[in-house]
């Protein structure tokens, strides 16, 4: 069980006047654990669908190890699928779920007809060869005991485990899901969210893997590509998508606490926000104005004095492995800025100091990210050089 | 005291009171057939017993008349009709339901505009049609007209385009072909929808008088309906008895249709048009 590569070349899709998709470029390698990350509405499942082939596409080329697909209907695709609602065939049995892939790829249509394994031997056979693969099937997905339910009777994650089984009941090279796990309670997507990254280990084929929840999509893949308005805005390692976002829509959309935006001004590599300079030296970016995003763990209290601004305190929040603070950001012209700290950190802070005081604050090393004006993140700091070239030459392919 | 208001006892007597305007004609049929001839319109001096009397009627029903051939008939006919009305509306309704072509809204419209046209209307075309095919007195000529049903595209319509577009996305990733979603995926999830439009269909054509009587001369083709009224010609005014029985013989396999179907056709009413 080999993954395949896929390439996706210039795909377009329309429906009607609305473009759906914009000129798609997407390599995903063999094995890989690809996630499509974006808000409702960015064209990610509408992407996948184009993949599974439910929809005919606009323009454009999709390859699977260099075989252009798009000519061949979805079952000849090597391809499986796991829907959002899983569905699952309401009046069978689990058992009968899990059989139909086989039943249609090892029988012929007149075989499949109702009372041919009573006169052929030969059907007998095969029904039985299907049987054994559906017990092997049922066995790890711990659906053994309930082969004989419908979905009806079955939870939220038992439906979930036999919408994977019956996908993985003909070898696919490809597994495509839609959102598997949007359906569930947060403890159970924590468990199968595990299960699923075993699943890929285990297999080693090919995840393409649709979600708009942006901690799974960190969580789970070898790489992200974050989508909006049909176009992918950044295809890159979980790493790099949090913390070298291409794009301020990209910045946004990541990270489980929205990230510190501020309006900057460089002059000469010298930075200020609203007229208060700061510690930090951008050479080689252009005198302007830009959008400086920090995400709220790089920004530190910093006590000695060398702190870019200080904020009045709005709120503390304690939530167990953390400390939030919101500061009143209008004195640096931005809204609310958030700052994450270690508990044992903020208690050492905490000494004296009090909701509505001011706290100085400094940005870490290497966190300020500059966007121009069109959203797109202008590459100032000396990053570490390999990191760039890797991110680079991602999008070149 | 108990609080007796006046709203709901008032309603149940209209209930009630339509009810028995309902159900008096087949009381009346039902003792009509337990009786003696003379009996039903009078009072006979010595009533001759009750078990006597059914046994007497019913005797009389089922082997002086044609009505066990009448009722084949029937059957035939109710069944055929049924059937191919199924694979032809289930199909339409798959397509008009989950695919997407040119004119689909408008066949809709058709399929709508055609329950408003009525039986009587298209009656002569067809019976000339039939006439030119050589087609009269036959039981294709009968069944012709009903092989499809608006009103049953409608329906399924209704049901499919709520049935989950996953389900029959999965199941053509699985392999099948879109004949084979129909039968395996489809028609299964269907039965309540599907006994609810049986029950219609058998009620209509089983009960129907209209068109058996334009299509069929001879009486060896005749529908149970048809056949009463044959029957009532031929035994002249006063075999009450043995003509109610034979009334009741042929409303009994629907009353006892719609008993055991009972539950899943009020589900297929109600489901459809809900989700």
């Amino acid at each position: 069980m080999a993954g395949h590569s896929i390439d996706i070349r210039d795909l377009e899709k329309r429906f009607d006047r609305t473009q759906v998709l914009k000129r798609i470029n997407l390599h995903i390698r063999e094995g890989e654990f690809l996630t499509l990350l974006g808000p409702s509405g960015c064209g990610k499942s509408t992407l996948l669908r184009l993949l599974a082939g439910f929809e005919p596409c606009t323009a454009g080329r999709i390859l699977m190890d260099g075989r252009d697909i798009l000519p061949l209907p979805p079952k000849a695709r090597d391809i499986a699928m796991v829907f959002q609602s899983y569905a699952l065939y309401p009046h069978m049995t689990v058992r009968g779920n899990l059989a139909v892939p086989l039943e249609m790829s090892r029988l012929t249509f007149l075989q499949r007809l109702p009372g041919a394994a009573l006169l052929s031997p030969r059907v007998r056979c095969i029904r039985k060869g299907i049987a054994g693969r559906v017990a092997d099937l049922a066995e790890p997905l711990g659906l053994t005991a309930l082969l004989d339910r419908k979905p009806a009777q079955l939870s939220g994650g038992q439906r979930q485990r036999v919408a994977v089984g019956r996908a993985m009941a003909r070898h696919p090279s490809v597994f495509l899901m839609d959102e598997p796990l949007s359906n569930l309670d947060a403890k159970l997507r924590q468990d199968l969210r595990a299960e699923i990254i075993d699943l890929h280990r285990r297999t080693g084929i090919t995840f393409v893997y649709v979600t708009h929840d942006q901690s799974e999509a960190l969580a789970m893949s070898d790489r992200v590509a974050v989508m909006e308005d049909g176009e992918i805005r950044q295809c890159a390692t979980p790493h790099e998508i949090y913390d070298r976002p291409d794009h301020l829509s990209v910045a946004r959309f990541v990270g489980a606490t929205a990230i510190n935006e501020m309006p900057a001004t460089v002059r000469l590599g010298a930075v200020s926000v609203n007229g208060v300079p700061l510690q930090l030296n951008v050479a080689g970016l252009p005198d302007g104005e830009y959008r400086l995003a920090v995400r709220p763990e790089r920004l530190h209290v910093v006590d000695d004095g060398r702190h870019d601004f200080s904020l009045p305190v709005d709120q503390i929040e304690f939530t167990g492995n953390e400390v939030g603070i919101r500061c009143n950001g209008a004195q640096i012209g931005a809204g609310t800025i958030r700052v994450q700290l270690r508990p044992e950190n903020f208690a050492r802070l905490r000494q004296g100091r009090a909701a509505g005081e001011r706290i100085p604050l400094g940005i870490a090393e290497g966190a300020a990210l500059f966007f121009d004006a069109s959203g797109r993140r202008v590459s100032a700091l000396p990053l570490p050089s390999r990191r760039v070239q890797e991110v680079r030459r991602e999008h070149a392919v | 005291m108990a609080r007796f208001s006046v709203r709901p006892i008032l309603a149940h007597a209209v209930l009630a009171s339509v009810a028995f305007v309902m159900i008096y004609p087949f009381v009346w049929m039902w003792r009509a057939s337990t009786q003696a001839p003379g009996e039903i319109f009078g009072r006979l001096n010595e009533t001759p017993p009750l078990l006597a009397s059914i046994a007497d009627n019913y005797a009389r029903a089922l082997l002086d008349s044609p009505l066990p051939r009448f009722m084949l008939n029937g059957a035939i006919m109710t069944g055929g009709i049924l059937l191919v009305q199924i694979v032809t509306t289930v199909t339409c309704a798959y397509a008009l339901a989950k695919f997407e072509f040119r004119g689909r809204r408008l066949i809709f419209a058709i399929v709508l505009l055609s329950l408003s046209v009525p039986a009587q209307a298209t009656a002569l075309p067809i019976f000339i049609v039939l006439a030119r095919f050589d087609m009269l007195d036959t039981y294709a000529g009968v069944m012709l007209p009903y092989l499809t049903s608006g009103f049953a595209i409608f329906l399924f319509h209704q049901f499919i385009r709520s049935f989950p577009d996953e389900i029959i996305l999965a199941a053509r990733l699985d392999g099948m072909s879109e004949v084979e979603i129909v039968i395996r995926i489809l028609l299964p999830a269907m039965m309540p929808a599907l006994a609810a439009f049986a029950i219609f269909s058998i009620t209509f054509h089983w009960n129907d008088l209209y068109w058996p009587m334009i299509v069929i001369r001879s009486v060896d083709l005749a529908p149970p309906t048809l056949g009463l009224l044959f029957f009532r010609g031929q035994e002249g005014g006063d075999s009450f008895g043995p003509l109610m029985a034979c009334a009741t013989l042929v409303t009994a396999p629907l009353i006892l249709i719609f008993l055991a179907a009972q539950r899943r056709f009020v589900q297929g009413v109600t489901m459809t048009g809900v989700k």
